[in-house]
């Protein structure tokens, strides 16, 4: 398990990680989510132990990470823009690679370049921004690491490469017990991939939550109640957000399924409906309730 | 390879092997793989060497295949190949160390660049600073012994491996082993720099990648030790060119402000913060000024340093006019064999005085030395001003004192003091034989050790006919009557001739050079070659010692007679400024220049005007007049070869006789003649000469008015 604790990063006068604590839970998707500037690349960055913290800690399985070569044996680091050495062919960054992590998987690393049409005797420096993310990929999985930190990875990755990587992640999760950490500035990316989900904005963490008991507990109601009733009437429902489209209200409400279709059909509507909330639609909601505008924050 | 290969190899090493430190990108791979900084330092570092090394290797092992199939020995080849190589390999890993330093310090390679440059410098260029301001403010600095060039030298890896490779490219090949000595040291100041650079690797920051600096809290001491040393050059500087305090202040401003501003903007990389950390400006402001104040108001009491008498052992004390003659030195011999060689190495009255002068009596040395000091202390705030400084009347002189201490020290300064003033304890001290053994080698010689002797006078050089009990006789009573000598008599006489005892390493190196030369004159060797080191003077009141010169044949120390005499030329120095570029009738000459003939001679006629006439020719026409003329001169000039082994005597040296002897000239053209030159006392001028140059009326002389002269006044 990762965990931070009050971390913090200062650049010069800029707070960049602001007395975070978070955990990370081995064997699920940990999407990181922040806007640019909010902090994440420097979270991940210390969490690699690329940077020193300043104030706190940042553990794995208890041992800090920043200068701990066993510890950081057991991450792949794939940075937003990956360096590669001048001139390497995917081969040779294969062979350097085993002899950094001794559990690098070469013949899986092979047969993947193979499956992803990657030649591994051209020249990196010739390949698209695309495929050198899915090369970042497919190394860092060969690696064979506990866990694997991924920066904007998605980012360049076509839709038919991003199914094809969120399955091979889903593969060594099941597999080996994997954690991928993935951040990102677009939270669609995330949606269905992530299992517990952090929200950082101006360095500080806004919310981190599991994503199912995000998905578990708000839900959304289209309803037309008895006439000259008003959605804010029904007072036993924990209502976060209410629309009217002329009888037409659609309610954003705290609870469970069953909890939330007991209360409505107490209230004996005209007519209601569960319909489900997309990643986006909870994160709104949950920081809207937090105080903040996710469209600002997010989109 | 030669010096630039392997300097700027090392310099490109050291940047492209850490060059990833300066961009983000490669930071986070490096950084974020499971490696120790340690251990990726290391690679990286000894990448650095073995990348150069190895080519070297190989390059030096093809250059001994070619040049030993050519038919030279391995048993020769060998060894001086890896000495080379040892020598190139320290220059390599002190200034590869150097630069990884400054790698490490920047995080951005135009940075790098720069401050590659301002380490390589700044130990040298701060020496020369700190020198100049000695210079400008310390009135009794010396340097004997503290080696600033040496310091200078040592001071940048650059200079050290440059000095290195001069000393082995003008080497015996036998002495290369010596070398290694450099190069041990080198290979430790590598090592050093390697372990300064590791310390520094593993302590720095990954987020510095792409900013100026790597450690923020190097950013302000960095800053203000280029701000501090650039001020102060740059008051020096305006204050040297023109001596005006004002100016001094406006090159103070100046250095202050601009290089403060450019550090800033090199620290931000944006033009608008040249006004930033104004504060920092202000201290750099302070600390220049108290650097400055130390020097100005001697606040380490440089000028005013004298030890106390439970501190003192012993001192050198070199009085220029007392023993200004002559230089001394010793043959050396270098290499081996058929490779052996020989040299003189010169050494100068002052060096000889350091190096062998032990005065012990406090009180002499301690009354020059208050004497000194006060005429530093008086004499500094006239520098200052501007203004000349214009001492008492009295026979003045600069001096070295160089004062042993009892933990063994020497400290060495310079003054300048009056001896008439101090004549009593200067006679004391002039009488010592610690004084005297110290400033005249020919005490330390020894009859065993001498192979001849030599007078030299009148430009001529001739070996002393003597045997060698004669000879040692000769030495022994010249070393009586030297020893003997005092202050008095050299302010009173002039010498008759001078003799060199010819020591057995000084024939043997003088036949080496002859031999070299292939002639061989006068026996074994040219006697041209003796030049006139290791003359010492025969003084008229050496009587015992003009004797046995007059056993040995050498009688001839009486004033020239006028029937040896064919002409002569009276020059004056005093007439050649107007003589400069026109001569009388108004031919123009490009450079000063002595013209014989063309400009207008007197001959004998006493001279009314300045222009166009500079000469007085005398020649024996058989006229009793010109003949009397021509004795008054030969009475009372004296050689100046030898008049200038004596300082304490007055000269005219504005007035220079030119004697042709019948002897040296006969049947040759006027203009291939040699002539002899001889001065005057200033107070023994003929009047006919003082008439011709309106000496009297002339208020400012070029004389050495000696010490009888400046006593009586």
């Amino acid at each position: 398990m990762i965990e931070a604790r009050n971390l913090t990063k200062k650049f010069d006068s800029i707070m960049a990680v602001d007395h975070i604590n978070a955990k990370i839970r081995d064997g699920y998707v940990f999407g990181l989510i922040g806007t640019n500037g909010a902090g994440k690349s420097t979270f991940m960055r210390m969490a690699c132990g690329i940077l020193k913290p300043d104030e706190g800690t940042i553990q794995i399985d208890g041992e800090d990470v920043y200068e701990n070569p066993k510890v950081k044996s057991r991450f792949f680091y794939i940075s937003d823009e990956q360096f590669f050495f001048g001139n390497a062919t995917p081969l040779e960054m294969m062979k350097y690679y085993k002899t950094i992590y001794p559990a690098f998987d070469e013949v899986r690393c092979g047969k993947l370049l193979e499956s992803f049409s990657l030649d591994k005797r051209r020249k990196i420096s010739t390949f698209s921004k695309g495929m050198k993310k899915q090369l970042s990929v497919i190394l860092g999985l060969c690696a064979n690491t506990d866990y694997i930190f991924c920066d904007e990875t998605f980012d360049g990755l076509d839709p038919v490469m991003r199914q094809a990587v969120k399955s091979l992640f889903a593969n060594d999760m099941a597999e080996r017990n994997l954690t991928p950490i993935i951040a990102s500035h677009n939270l669609r990316e995330l949606e269905d991939i992530c299992d517990h989900v952090g929200l950082l904005h101006k360095g500080g963490i806004l919310l981190s939550k599991d994503l199912d008991d995000m998905k578990l507990n708000i839900h959304k109601i289209q309803c037309v109640l008895k006439p000259g009733m008003k959605a804010e009437e029904l007072v036993a429902l924990d209502k976060l957000k209410i629309e009217y489209r002329g009888s037409l209200a659609t309610i954003t409400a705290r609870g469970t399924r069953e909890e939330i279709e007991a209360l409505m059909t107490s209230y004996e509507p005209i007519f209601f409906e569960m319909i489900p909330l997309s990643l986006e639609e909870i994160f709104i909601s949950e920081t809207e309730v937090a105080g903040y505008d996710i469209k600002k924050l997010i989109f | 390879m030669n010096i630039a290969t392997i300097a700027v190899s090392a310099i490109i090493m050291a940047l492209t092997g850490f060059m990833f430190l300066h961009s983000r990108k490669q930071v986070d791979f490096y950084h974020s793989i499971p490696i120790r900084r340690e251990l990726l330092f290391a690679v990286k570092y000894l990448d650095g060497i073995l990348i150069v090394v190895s080519m070297y290797l190989l390059n030096m092992v093809l250059a001994i295949g070619v040049l030993a199939i050519n038919g030279i020995e391995l048993s020769t080849l060998i060894p001086v190949s890896l000495t080379t190589f040892a020598v190139h390999v320290g220059g390599f890993l002190i200034n590869y160390g150097l630069m990884v330093i400054a790698v490490m310090l920047t995080g951005n390679f135009f940075i790098s660049i720069l401050g590659g440059i301002v380490l390589f410098a700044y130990i040298p260029a701060a020496i020369a600073l700190v020198q100049g301001l000695m210079y400008l403010f310390f009135s009794t600095i010396n340097t004997r012994g503290i080696s600033m060039e040496t310091w200078m030298i040592n001071g940048s890896p650059i200079s050290y491996y440059i000095n290195m490779v001069v000393e082995g490219s003008g080497m015996e090949l036998e002495k290369y082993g010596t070398l290694l000595d450099s190069v041990g040291i080198a290979g430790i100041v590598g090592l050093i720099m390697a372990v300064i650079a590791l310390f520094l690797y593993t302590k720095r920051p990954s987020e510095s990648a792409g900013k100026s600096m790597a450690f923020k809290i190097t950013k302000m001491p960095i800053k203000i030790l280029l701000v501090v040393p650039i001020t102060i050059a740059a008051a020096i500087l305006f204050w040297n060119i023109y001596y005006s305090l004002p100016w001094a202040v406006f090159g103070f401003i100046i250095g202050l402000v601009v290089t403060h501003a450019i550090v800033e903007i090199i620290y931000h990389f944006e033009f608008r913060k040249l006004f930033a950390n104004l504060p920092h400006m202000g201290v750099s402001a302070v600390l220049a000024l108290a650097v400055i104040a130390v020097f100005r108001f001697d606040l380490v009491g440089y000028d005013t340093y004298k030890p106390e008498e439970s501190k003192f052992k012993g001192a050198s004390i070199y009085v220029s006019n007392f023993n200004d003659w002559n230089d001394y030195g010793l043959p050396y011999q270098y290499g081996s064999g058929s490779g052996m060689h020989q040299s003189w190495r010169y050494m100068s009255g002052d060096e000889y005085a350091a190096n062998n002068m032990s005065v012990t009596d406090y009180d002499i040395v301690s009354r020059i030395a208050d004497a000194g000091i006060s005429d530093a202390q008086w004499a500094k705030e006239y520098r200052y001003s501007g203004e000349d400084i214009v001492r008492d009347e009295g026979f003045w002189t600069t001096m070295e004192i160089g004062y042993q201490l009892q933990n063994g020290k020497t400290v060495y300064r310079n003054y300048h003091v009056n001896v008439t003033e101090l004549l009593d304890v200067f006679e004391a001290l002039y009488t010592t034989a610690e004084y005297k053994n110290g400033i005249n080698p020919v005490l330390s010689y020894d009859i065993d050790n001498i192979s001849g002797i030599y007078e030299a006078k009148r430009s001529e050089i001739q070996e002393v006919n003597a045997d060698k009990a004669l000879q040692e006789k000769l030495l022994n009573t010249y070393k009586e009557e030297m020893i003997a000598l005092t202050l008095e008599e050299r302010a009173n006489e002039t010498p008759v001739t001078s003799l060199r005892f010819l020591t057995l390493a000084e024939y043997e190196y003088l036949t080496y050079v002859s031999h070299g030369r292939s002639v061989n004159f006068t026996g074994d060797f040219r006697i041209e070659d003796m030049n006139n080191v290791n003359f010492f003077p025969v003084y008229p009141s050496f009587t015992k010692t003009l004797e046995l010169l007059k056993e040995a044949g050498i009688d001839d120390f009486g004033p020239v007679d006028v029937d040896d005499v064919e002409r002569m030329e009276i020059y004056s120095d005093y007439y050649t400024d107007e003589l400069a570029y026109y001569d009388a009738v108004g031919n123009y000459y490009e450079d000063q220049v002595y013209a014989h003939g063309i400009v207008e001679s007197t001959y004998a006629v006493p001279v009314a005007s300045n222009e166009g006439i500079r000469t007085i020719d005398l020649k024996d026409d058989g006229t009793a007049e010109m003949r009397a003329l021509m004795q008054e001169v030969l009475d009372v000039a004296v050689s100046h070869e030898l008049a200038v082994m004596n300082g304490l005597q007055g000269i005219e040296y504005g007035i220079t006789v030119r004697v042709y002897m019948k002897e040296d000239n006969e049947g040759r053209r006027e203009a291939d003649q040699e002539f002899v030159p001889y001065v005057f006392a200033p107070d023994e001028i003929p009047q006919f000469i003082k008439d011709a140059y309106e000496y009297e009326t002339r208020e400012s002389k070029n004389v050495n008015y000696g010490l009888n002269f400046s006593a009586e006044k």
